[in-house]
């Protein structure tokens, strides 16, 4: 298990527990559950790098306590 | 304008003052404020997911219920519990859910529960079972481990087991059973004999009852019988087994012993086979050689397989590893019945193939061979009847085309009169006939006659240039022959007739062909003298001698002209001798040549020639022009092939557009659609042999030496001329050129010469002096104006 930080630098932070093999679409559902906001609308980058929907965060080698950045398409 | 920068000025000040306003609020501001906007998110999301929200809110509510409820347990790790104590604190916030509250989550997104890896979670999720409301997550983390602490103890636990049997095994030394005393000992012994006198008295008991029943004579009959027929094991009982080996393995009266082949205990499907085992090592050797062969594995143009009817084998895809998979193919055959094999039918197969292959044709073709560079014998004859075939077509050949000879025949023209030159252009490979000598044909080619066929292409036109000089074109040559040196002559006549004397002791015929030989000789001699002029090349070297129009020119040779002038005299005095010879024999005329030798010493006053005077006629003007180069001196450069005889043979549609070279791919092209050359040859024009000058002339009319010309064609070839620069420099090089041409040939540039001259004359001194002194000041040469 690990803890990810979402932030969009809006007024949304929000801290959501996964599992390592999730992929970023699971993690965006879990995102859209808390904050609220539509998963399909969730765009998560890290400086450059647009995350994919079917890889896992295992792969992306997504970490426990890593801050994603958070947007909105 | 001032007052609007003045208005600016307040603008900002109060954007300070505000910002600094910003700064200066307090933390709990801040935190009122969070508040606030927390509220007004979990406002929003209602009206998006209504359902989840509300579960979200409840689960909320349970978990920080349940956090009061009770204590956070101490297994925990210090993260999650940082989570825990982090929504409770931050309820407000909401940024994290608790594990459970995610499981739960995970549940309703249809994803598998987070795996914790801490312990005390299970107590956790205990009490929402009981409600019913969320199973209780399965700890993965812990199931993990126990699974692994499992393993473990299993392995463990067989380790020991084993351990426990090895020990249980008893080692070579130690003993087997508990028989360690001397007591023991005897007690087993005792027990063993025992039991061995009862068995005996058992077998004695048993033979008594059989003894008594008459059994006993009756189970020996049986042993006997069945004695009997294993030895009745005939070949007769061999029939239907097989033989694991190759007809032509068995020769005819040589026994062979086969025995049954080995095989697994438990196959029992397998037939018994019979193989020898020789004869099975000689297979495996023969397979191991083939092995060691190491043939390629593909054979694209192989030799196709054959059958036995002789037809073609289709060959399967990969049949190379057809006996890996399949297994090695042995060749076998059944014993008949009676145990034996007729071999007759393979015979009768073996006759059959035979036949099919002679009938069947090969397609190969004879492998090609270097070509030799020596004919070998047979060659040699072939190629000789061949020719002889190839004469003979010749010779027909040559009598059907008409010369000029045939045409004319001479009045005075026999036997004798033929003097070879036919008879050399016909037949000289002719083998030379019995009658004939050789030495006869050899006087005979000495002296080609010019006789009156000799305006015909064949006669020699050797001579011909030097006639034209002396003689008018009317003039007739019918008459004069050409001779050779008396010397020469003489040695030929020895030589004749030192073969004549050799072919003498040969043949009894030899006298009478002297005879012959020594008449035909002597005629001709004679009618040489008769009515011929003599030609001979001393003369003619003599007559060529006063023409060489450079000799002496250039002053260096006085020491070689009394030399000269006596071989002169001499060959004066040689003339004369012979004008007196000939003047006693008849009436012939000699060539005329100049009598007195050239006159050397004539050219001796002048060095410098004088420039001559045009104005005496067109013939001094032609000399002039001649002189200075404007006309080209041609008569020493004329070809001597060029006679006026042959003019006629020049072209006569001569045209300067033919020199045209722009052109000249077209010409060619037209040439070469209409008239594809000569098919046959021109048996009449065999001696012609027409004299090819290619000019090529330039845009001005100059003639263009042969690398001029290379490169204007290869200028038009390429399409592309040279540069500027170059053509510059070469118009100006041909500019000089004209000039030298232009200038007087006995002269320098500057006339310096005849200055000079000039200044002799007047000063009638044989000298001048160039450097200025007193007296001569005014002498100094100057240019004319």
């Amino acid at each position: 298990m690990l803890e990810i930080t979402c932030n969009d630098r809006l007024g949304k932070k929000v801290r959501v527990k996964c599992n390592e093999d999730d992929t970023i679409g699971d993690l965006k559902k879990l995102i859209a559950a808390q904050t609220g906001t539509r998963a399909d609308k969730i765009v998560l980058k890290k400086w450059y790098t647009i995350f994919k929907d079917h890889v896992t965060l295992g792969d992306y080698e997504i970490h426990d306590g890593q801050n994603l950045e958070l947007y909105y398409q | 304008m001032g007052s609007s920068k003045k208005h600016k000025d307040k603008d900002r000040e109060s954007k300070k003052k505000r910002k600094h306003r910003s700064r200066s609020r307090s933390p709990r501001d801040k935190e009122k404020k969070k508040r606030h906007r927390e509220r007004s998110r979990s406002r929003s999301p209602v009206r998006e997911e209504p359902i989840l929200v509300e579960e979200y809110e409840r689960s909320r509510n349970e978990e920080s219920r349940r956090s009061r409820q009770e204590p956070i347990p101490a297994s925990l790790p210090a993260e999650a519990n940082s989570n825990l104590s982090g929504e409770a604190q931050v309820s407000g916030d909401g940024s994290s859910l608790s594990i459970a509250e995610t499981n739960r989550l995970r549940a309703q997104l249809g994803l598998k529960p987070l795996d914790v890896p801490e312990t005390g979670d299970g107590e956790d999720s205990k009490p929402k079972k009981s409600e019913g409301v969320h199973a209780p997550a399965i700890n993965m983390g812990e199931k993990k481990k126990a699974d692994k602490l499992r393993e473990k103890l299993s392995t463990r636990k067989e380790k020991r087991n084993m351990e426990k049997n090895l020990l249980e095994v008893k080692g070579l030394g130690d003993s087997d059973s508990g028989d360690e005393g001397a007591a023991a000992w005897v007690r087993k012994s005792r027990k063993i004999e025992k039991e061995k006198e009862l068995a005996e008295k058992r077998a004695k008991m048993l033979e008594e009852m059989d003894e008594d029943f008459g059994i006993g004579g009756l189970v020996e009959e049986e042993f006997k019988r069945e004695k009997d027929q294993k030895q009745a094991y005939r070949s007769q009982d061999l029939s239907g087994l097989r033989v694991e080996h190759a007809m032509d393995k068995f020769e005819e009266g040589r026994g062979v012993i086969l025995t049954l082949k080995d095989k697994g205990i438990l196959d029992e499907e397998q037939d018994d086979v019979l193989v020898n085992v020789n004869i099975e090592d000689d297979e495996r050797a023969e397979k191991n050689i083939e092995n060691k062969k190491k043939k390629p594995d593909y054979k694209p143009y192989d030799e196709p397989q054959y059958d036995e009817y002789g037809m073609m084998k289709p060959t399967s895809m990969l049949s190379k590893y057809d006996e890996e998979i399949e297994g090695a193919r042995k060749e076998s055959f059944m014993l008949g019945s009676g145990g034996s094999y007729d071999a007759a039918h393979e015979k009768r197969m073996a006759e059959i193939r035979q036949q099919l292959r002679a009938q069947g044709q090969t397609l190969q073709v004879a492998a090609p061979t270097i070509a030799a560079e020596y004919m070998t014998k047979e060659e040699m004859e072939a190629a000789a009847s061949f020719k002889k075939v190839k004469k003979k077509v010749r010779k027909i050949r040559k009598k059907e085309v008409l010369k000029a000879d045939d045409l004319l025949p001479l009045p005075e023209e026999s036997a004798e009169d033929n003097f070879g030159s036919r008879a050399r252009g016909r037949g000289r490979a002719e083998p030379i006939e019995e009658g004939e000598l050789p030495a006869d044909e050899g006087q005979e080619d000495q002296k080609p006659v010019v006789d009156g066929a000799a305006t015909s292409l064949d006669q020699p036109v050797k001579q011909e240039p030097e006639d034209d000089d002396m003689l008018g074109p009317d003039e007739d040559l019918s008459n004069v022959v050409i001779e050779e040196d008396e010397a020469q002559n003489e040695l030929q006549g020895m030589l004749a007739k030192a073969r004549k004397l050799k072919l003498k002791k040969e043949r009894n015929r030899a006298p009478e062909m002297i005879e012959q030989v020594s008449a035909t000789i002597k005629p001709k001699s004679e009618t040489d003298a008769a009515g011929n002029i003599v030609l001979n090349s001393t003369s003619e070297f003599c007559r060529n001698l006063g023409e060489i129009p450079t000799y002496g020119l250039s002053g260096n040779r006085e020491e070689e002209r009394d030399e000269i002038m006596d071989m002169e005299l001499e060959l004066m005095e040689q003339r004369q001798r012979q004008e007196e010879q000939e003047e006693i024999t008849g009436g012939w005329n000699e060539v005329d040549i100049d009598e007195n030798p050239v006159d050397i010493k004539g050219e001796e006053t002048s060095v410098l020639e004088e420039e001559p005077i045009a104005g005496a006629g067109v013939g001094a003007a032609l000399a002039l022009a001649q002189k200075k180069g404007f006309i080209e001196d041609e008569g020493p450069k004329k070809a001597p092939g060029l006679s006026s005889k042959y003019l006629e043979l020049q072209a006569q549609n001569y045209t300067i557009q033919d020199k045209r070279y722009d052109d000249l791919d077209e010409k060619n092209r037209k040439r070469d659609r209409y008239q594809g050359g000569m098919v046959t040859d021109f048996k009449e024009k065999d001696t012609y042999k027409p004299e090819v000058k290619l000019d090529y002339v330039d845009e001005s009319g100059r003639s263009l030496s042969q690398k001029e010309a290379f490169r204007q064609l290869s200028h038009r070839f390429h399409g592309k001329g040279s540069g500027k620069k170059k053509t510059e420099k070469r118009g100006k090089k041909v500019e000089e050129e004209l000039l030298m041409k232009r200038m007087s040939s006995t002269d320098t540039p500057l006339n310096t010469l005849s200055l000079l001259q000039d200044k002799q004359r007047t000063e009638k001194s044989p000298f001048i002096v160039l450097s200025g002194s007193r007296g001569f000041t005014s002498n100094t040469i100057s240019k004319p104006s």
